[in-house]
């Protein structure tokens, strides 16, 4: 997942050059394209120099989007990222509440409830044990809200609330484990340290699953602040909010839990249908690039990619389909991971001039295969319609 | 019971309240009190004054959200506290994530209370009402029903679930 060409970039193994000597001027670098970018106006975050100490190129500059500041609401980059991975300081956040500011030598973890053995557990108690590691994207409920007619209430997510990390820690079942939980239990509430302790039910199936896990590690680096630092839960294909954040307590249950998190909000309420909670989100997929809204050149073959993911089962298939036309195989990117999302790829002959909707279809393992069209529902949660990307070839 | 009965007799603005009960922060138990004034915990009466003096503040004096800091979410009308499933949902809401700068503040008893003026300001419990904790569970609301009801602002013509949808998703739990 490297940018390609990072060595003819100028790299120099063995050699350290500071973030300094990048800003006079790309000194004992080579490359034009390398010095020329270094002496670009370099944005007042930081961001677009390579990290300090390190020999890496100069990447574009990554930036998220800010909805709301308090509490956070910042959208990923999703249309600029080329990798798997979305880079820590630009991973999604959708925040109920503020920040809390956590000590980790001072935060335990107490899982209680209906269990044998009700326990609480240091960051290196959770450390010494076994630990998994899982390349997982986490998606928010209503990410697409922004596509639904009418609009929906919420926060209005493009296709950035969506990141994938590496996420390591200790799988959920683990810990139920060690505790002894019931047999009887149903649900595992688990809460956060945040202001309002956002809390939701986890059902037993999903605790259990060896792929839902107590996470320590984001990327390899402890976690951000903004995303659960010190631990978070990872609750794999599900919509975000059950991957509870600042996780400080978790509780067995064995009759069914009633709250907030589960029956007042993340529901789907479509007038004149049930009611059902937001579990995991479905079959989907994006056009990245090229943006919605932007020009190509006429004459040249086109690159179409993006990326696919699915809740219920592993990505098999990818298509695409230029003006209406028949649905055409795109190329999926190694690797082909469970929990992340796919790379995909597709050369489209030279278009014509003129205006062309591209649009992209999913299909998972499972047969299950993106819609068309999805019910319009209260909050705008778990919209996977089939997206369209109209661009200007001239 | 006779400082009650003192408090009671005064007629105390919203902000001098506040600041009563700020004063009165480091004494739990003192706080109670205050807050059962006009009433024994759970009462309406009592969480109109836990309201004033906690909540009036961001959702306004008249539940319309319209409090001193601009817009904040209304406490009445369908779609605010009548689409909670029970009043046990509500009170947990409130105890945990609720006054927003200061959540979990309130006591148990506050939480009730507040509860129950919630209730009675949206015509589900009678002014003279009480609410117990034993109660909660038990206590269903409109957002109980299974069946979404209309909305305004949604599609006029009907929607189905489609397959492939999230929404056609298997449910494993609640």
């Amino acid at each position: 997942m490297s940018a390609p060409g990072g060595d003819a970039a100028g790299r120099r193994p063995g050699r350290r050059i500071g973030r300094r000597a990048l800003l006079a001027g790309g000194i004992g670098l080579g490359g034009a394209g390398l010095v020329a970018r270094a002496a670009a106006p370099v944005p007042a975050s930081g961001q677009g120099q390579p990290p300090a100490g390190t020999e890496s190129a100069p990447t574009q500059a990554l930036q998220r989007r800010v909805y709301n500041t308090t509490p956070l609401l910042a959208g990923a980059p999703v249309n600029e990222l080329e990798g798997i991975i979305t880079p820590n300081r630009v991973h999604f956040v959708r925040n109920h509440f503020n920040v809390p500011q956590i000590d980790a030598a001072t935060w335990t973890l107490t899982v209680t409830g209906a269990v044998r053995t009700p326990r609480t557990f240091t960051l290196d108690e959770l450390k010494a044990l076994p630990s998994r590691s899982l390349i997982c994207y986490i998606e928010c409920s209503g990410n697409g809200r922004r596509f639904y007619r009418p609009q929906a209430s919420g926060t209005q997510w493009g296709n950035d609330a969506i990141s994938v990390a590496e996420w390591t820690g200790v799988p959920l079942r683990d810990l139920l484990d060690l505790v002894g939980l019931s047999e009887q239990a149903v649900d595992i509430v688990a809460e956060g340290a945040d202001a309002g302790r956002v809390y939701r039910a986890i059902p037993r199936v999903k605790a259990l699953d060896p792929d839902t896990l107590v996470a320590y590690l984001q990327n390899g680096e402890a976690l951000t602040r903004e995303n659960g630092y010190p631990v978070r839960l990872v609750v794999p294909g599900w919509g975000g909010i059950s991957s509870i954040k600042w996780l400080v307590r978790l509780e067995a249950h064995e009759t069914p839990f009633l709250g907030y998190y589960n029956h007042r909000t993340y529901v789907y309420e479509t007038p004149g249908l049930p009611k059902t909670p937001v579990q995991a989100l479905g079959v989907k997929s994006f056009i990245a690039r090229p943006a919605d809204g932007s020009t190509v050149p006429a004459g040249r073959p086109l690159v179409v990619q993006g990326y696919a993911w699915s809740g219920w089962a592993q990505i098999r298939r990818v298509e695409v389909s230029a003006n209406g036309g028949p649905w055409q195989e795109a190329q999926l990117l190694e690797p082909v991971l469970r929990w992340a999302w796919v790379r995909w790829r597709l050369e489209l002959p030279a278009p014509a001039a003129g205006t062309l909707a591209l649009r992209s279809r999913a299909t998972d393992a499972g047969g299950n295969v993106q819609p068309e069209t999805v019910a319009w529902n209260r909050y705008g949660y778990g919209n996977n319609a089939i997206q369209t990307v109209t661009v200007q070839v001239s | 019971m006779k400082s009650r009965r003192i408090i009671r007799g005064l007629v105390l603005p919203a902000a001098l309240a506040t600041a009563i009960t700020g004063a009165m922060a480091g004494a739990r138990l003192a706080v109670g009190a205050f807050a059962t004034q006009d009433g024994p915990p759970g009462s309406v009466a009592a969480g109109a004054s836990v309201y004033a003096a906690t909540c009036a503040e961001c959702h306004g004096d008249r539940l319309d959200g319209a409090g001193r800091f601009g817009r904040f979410p209304p406490l009445v009308g369908r779609h605010t506290v009548p689409d909670y499933p029970n009043a046990r949902v509500l009170y947990e809401y409130i105890r945990r994530a609720m006054p927003y700068n200061r959540p979990g503040s309130l006591s148990d008893e506050e939480a009730l209370s507040v509860t129950a003026y919630l209730l009675n300001q949206n015509g589900l419990l009678p002014d003279d009402g009480t609410l117990a904790f034993e109660e909660l569970d038990g206590f269903a609301l409109p957002g109980a029903d299974p069946i979404a009801p209309p909305l305004p602002g949604a599609p006029e013509e009907p929607q189905t679930v489609t397959p492939g949808s999230s929404q056609a998703g298997p449910a494993s739990g609640p």
